[in-house]
């Protein structure tokens, strides 16, 4: 159902499917010094223009540009981060414009993921640049088949830590199958895997502390002070109220998001 | 809480979440004129994971309307720069980059 909805939203907006060269164009415009990095420096540059000349820019603009791209920490942003940031890169572990590009369809096709066919003869594959490139049938699907197994293995764990922010945030108790139906886990597991790494990478431990803390607040009767509510106690709620909640929740995590970016979250969570 | 984000937020994000709101609720909650009260049973544990599921969501939006902002800031080639810090000076920019700061 939430899925439904993150999909809409970015149906309506284009997000994810605008793919085009205005991205490397984009980058090589703010990649004032041709570096092949956005570094600091040319983030200011950028951002300035929308703050316009007179006002200043405050600091954790950058600093949140920096973090949402950089994911290898090393204070600049590459092609393949700024891709991957932005939602262009359909899969992960694509680098440079060299390496082909593989794209496994999820779910439908692989009912017998280790048939043991036997195959000879050439394959042409069509490379990222255009050239086609003659591979023979067995090497291509030894390559294929280990790609799947690296996927397999990333995406296992990835469950493992999924699992665990979730043990983390004191859910998952004893039932795992209700973490699956109802947890965190099974609903962004069940996202397509790249929109769910650009909008929750880099989500600090202070915001998931702050939602389990916002969490139990509710729990323990929240601003009405309503009683605490425990664990395994049963607790009827009107559609209405539901509504209310569910709302004040999608605007917290939101609100949060804004204080981690702006840097405020110490000084407002003290 | 809810009244200010109502009156400060982008259209875009607010129809996301009210949307979102409603999926989870269904068609029976959303219609009261069907005249039918809709109560929801749940455990505290099932309570607090809808309440992680829904802030995670809401986390999730804001830093799609960043990119969304960020992507228009990269791909404004026909509306110049200036018509774009205009607009921002108009609204009080808060910062951290919302979308509608640069809406067309």
């Amino acid at each position: 159902m939430l899925r439904a909805s993150l999909e809409a939203f970015f149906n309506h907006t284009t997000y994810f499917t605008n793919i085009s060269p205005q991205y490397k164009k984009a980058f090589n415009r703010i990649d004032t010094d041709s570096s092949g990095f956005i570094e600091a420096s040319e983030i200011e540059g950028l951002l300035q223009e929308v703050y316009g000349g007179d006002s200043k820019l405050p600091g954790f603009e950058i600093d949140t540009f920096l973090k949402f791209f950089d994911e290898n920490g090393d204070k600049k942003i590459s092609w393949g981060e700024f891709e991957m940031g932005l939602g262009v890169v359909k899969s992960k572990g694509v680098g440079g414009g060299n390496e082909h590009v593989l794209m496994l369809e999820g779910g439908e096709n692989n009912a017998s993921p280790t048939t043991t066919a036997k195959l000879s003869g050439i394959i042409k594959v069509e490379m990222d640049n255009d050239n086609v490139v003659d591979v023979d049938a067995n090497e291509y699907v030894a390559a294929l088949k280990a790609e799947m197994a690296a996927l397999k293995s990333a995406l296992a764990k990835e469950s493992d830590e999924l699992a665990m922010s979730g043990e983390k945030i004191g859910l998952d108790g004893d039932n795992d199958e209700g973490l699956q139906q109802a947890g965190l886990g099974g609903y962004l597991m069940a996202l397509p895997e790249d929109n769910v790494k650009a909008l929750t990478k880099g989500i600090s431990n202070d915001v998931i502390e702050s939602m389990r803390m916002l969490i139990n607040y509710v729990l323990d009767g929240g601003p009405a002070n309503a009683g605490k509510l425990e664990k395994e106690e049963k607790v009827a709620l009107p559609a209405g109220a539901l509504r209310q909640l569910g709302l004040w929740q999608l605007v917290l995590g939101y609100r949060l998001r804004e204080l981690e970016a702006k840097g405020e979250y110490k000084e407002r969570a003290n | 809480m809810i009244n200010a984000f109502v009156s400060e937020s982008s259209p875009t994000v607010l129809n996301a979440m009210t949307d979102t709101i409603n999926s989870m609720l269904g068609n029976i909650a959303n219609n009261p004129q069907m005249g039918m009260d809709v109560t929801v049973e749940a455990t505290g544990e099932k309570l607090a994971a809808l309440c992680y599921q829904l802030q995670m969501t809401g986390y999730m939006f804001r830093n799609a309307e960043y990119v969304l902002a960020l992507k228009r800031l990269m791909s404004i080639e026909s509306h110049s720069i200036e018509e774009v810090s205009e607009r921002n000076a108009e609204s009080e920019p808060g910062g951290f980059l919302q979308s509608h700061y640069l809406l067309h």
